[in-house]
């Protein structure tokens, strides 16, 4: 291929990459507010690390006995964002350098926290059946049983995150269950949003305990020939993000295993024949199996199927996404789901019941607009066309000025003719 | 209330007014999370990244000496934060999903468009480092080849030579992928 042909398609991969905006975040301020205050905090990086010592003693000679003490785990000197350390009964802590907070218990039954600032992240060990693990902070209270979760408060409030399980939030003395990927916060509830520099620690974390044990043969000859492939050694790394709660060495998430081999199977090692897009991409190799407790990567997974034509795994993998993802993305998930559904796998009734499960065309919704659609097209496909008519409207008067205006205006006039 | 076992207070800062580096921080946060964003693709850990960023960039800030524009600091160390990522365990290409203001009416468009910048950044992170950060900050910030010099600290020639390899190099690995091979030939995703 010439040159110019190479340049243009690269071309325009850049501009592709160019036009591509990050997602909004409301968490910039506090990132610069967290990035000073480390930076200032570095030069007393010393004096924690001593002060993390004497909690060992102190702790160890509180609770007393020879099984229990306190064990610095993964610290990196380099590594500012965060102290960890592991409790008595085995679990993992991180906290943010500002955290304010005290263990008032730690035997095998009981392990109560309270936390009056910052942030800190847990991955408690399952729990016997009497025992119980408690977080307190000034707004709620998080009850877990074994499981990886966040707890971050602020004076605004306090939130709860939960990388992996399940956590009981209880404020004013009212439940509320925050299951995986969910982000729960003590004014407002359900939240969407979630961004923590304790997250990267949190999901290596949820990915060691949902990810079964791989043959230990299986995973050590695929990393040799994705190293063979790469061409280049891969050396152990002193730097853990995960909580090293186990000794399997074969797990390709661990950090000293080095880099996984998604990203070289995800490009094809050898060319393939020419042909129209759609048909060939059925030959593109099948991406890594996914994080069942990943949300996002169920998304990935779903488009992957879908442009490689595979519409029915793809609205399966669309519905799996959209029972892990927060309310604004899952009615994504419900739309892309629906719109398979409707275009090519001619199942409109399971269409609209993906739209309903994901509120995809409540008001407010990010996709109403679109959702509406199709929902109206999936009604006129089931011969609802009184419904199909009413739907149509409902566009019309919500989006006047509508890409699909005109469609809707057939519809409405069609389904009345009919 | 239980006798707390141990408490850890919060240590009091020698200083914790505001500064000019923090009011220069938060005037280059925005921009910061941007040129995370390009250089490594949407990823669900891109805040992780840009507060790693920022983290190094409040300490730089102080140690700047003033023998380049802020800007032209700034893009060297963010650029090195990301690069550095790029090789981590976490660091692998995962999309996650277009942002809603971009949600175009066509699932099929905006899968196929996720689709190739996921794989133009894969292909991207098996290129060396140099090689990289020459890419990025050429063809896809479009930054002047001078300016890109300065920030990666070499000369002009030596750039140039780094961004040849580096479009030669992406062009082997992408122009025989199925899904892009339409745009090496003249075509295009509609």
């Amino acid at each position: 291929m010439s040159d110019s042909a190479d340049d243009r398609g690269l071309d325009l991969l850049a501009a592709a990459a160019r036009a591509a905006a990050p997602p909004p975040t409301p968490n910039l301020d506090q990132m610069v507010v967290h990035a000073a205050l480390v930076a200032r905090n570095r030069s007393r990086r010393s004096a924690v690390v001593a002060q993390s010592l004497a909690f060992a003693a102190v702790l160890s000679l509180a609770v007393g006995g020879p099984l229990v003490w306190l064990r610095a785990v993964g610290n990196d000197a380099r590594d500012a964002r965060s102290l960890r350390f592991e409790l008595p009964a085995g679990d993992a802590v991180a906290v943010t350098p500002d955290a304010d907070f005290s263990i008032d218990e730690a035997s095998a039954l009981t392990r109560t926290v309270t936390l009056r600032a910052g942030a800190m992240l847990f991955d408690v060990a399952p729990l016997e059946q009497r025992a119980s693990f408690t977080v307190s902070t000034s707004h709620l209270r998080a009850e877990v049983r074994g499981t990886v979760f966040e707890v971050r408060v602020s004076a605004e409030g306090s939130q709860v995150h939960v990388y992996e399980g399940r956590v009981t939030a209880r404020v004013a003395g009212r439940a509320h269950t925050v299951t995986t990927g969910q982000t729960f916060d003590s004014g407002t509830g359900m939240i969407d949003k979630w961004s923590s520099p304790l997250a990267s620690i949190g999901r290596a974390a949820a990915s060691r305990r949902a990810r079964p044990a791989a043959p230990a043969r299986a995973a050590t000859n695929e990393r040799r020939s994705d190293d063979a492939r790469a061409g280049e050694a891969h050396e152990p790394r002193d730097d853990t993000h995960a909580m090293e709660r186990d000794a399997d060495g074969t797990e390709s998430l661990a950090p000293t295993q080095g880099p996984t081999p998604l990203v070289a199977r995800a490009v094809p090692s050898a060319p393939t024949r020419a042909s129209e897009t759609p048909s060939a991409l059925l030959n593109a190799p099948s991406p890594e199996a996914t994080d069942p407790s990943d949300g996002e990567r169920w998304m990935q997974r779903a488009d992957q199927l879908r442009v490689s034509g595979a519409a029915h795994e793809a609205v399966l993998a669309y519905e799996r996404a959209a029972e892990l993802l927060g309310p604004s993305r899952r009615t994504h998930a419900g739309y892309a789901a629906a719109s398979l559904l409707v275009d090519r796998l001619a199942a409109p009734e399971r269409a609209s019941s993906a739209l309903d499960r994901t509120l995809a065309d409540r008001p407010g919704s990010p996709v109403e607009s679109h959702a509406l659609v199709l929902r109206a097209r999936a009604l006129a496909d089931m011969g609802r066309d009184e419904e199909a008519r009413l739907v149509a409207r409902r566009y019309l008067a919500r989006f006047p000025d509508g890409a699909a205006r005109a469609r809707m205006e057939q519809l409405a006039s069609d389904a009345a003719t009919r | 209330m239980l006798r707390p076992i141990f408490a850890r207070r919060q240590a009091p800062a020698s200083s914790d007014a505001p500064t000019d580096t923090d009011a220069i921080l938060r005037q280059l946060a925005p921009d910061v999370r941007g040129w995370v964003f390009r250089y490594l693709g949407a990823r669900a850990e891109l805040d992780d990244v840009v507060q790693e960023a920022l983290i190094e960039l409040a300490s730089a800030l102080a140690r700047f000496r003033g023998d380049s524009s802020v800007r032209t600091y700034a893009r060297r160390i963010v650029t090195r934060v990301a690069s550095r990522h790029v090789r981590t365990p976490a660091g692998q290409a995962r999309v996650h999903l277009v942002p809603d203001a971009e949600y175009a009416p066509d699932p099929e468009t905006i899968a196929m468009q996720r689709e190739s910048l996921r794989r133009l950044y894969g292909a991207l992170a098996e290129l060396s480092e140099t090689r990289r950060s020459a890419f990025v900050l050429c063809a896809i910030e479009r930054l002047p080849h001078d300016e890109v010099a300065a920030i990666e600290q070499v000369s002009v020639e030596t750039l140039r030579a780094r961004l040849k390899r580096a479009r030669a190099e992406l062009a082997d690995r992408l122009r025989d992928d199925p899904l892009l091979a339409p745009l090496f030939r003249g075509g295009g995703h509609e």
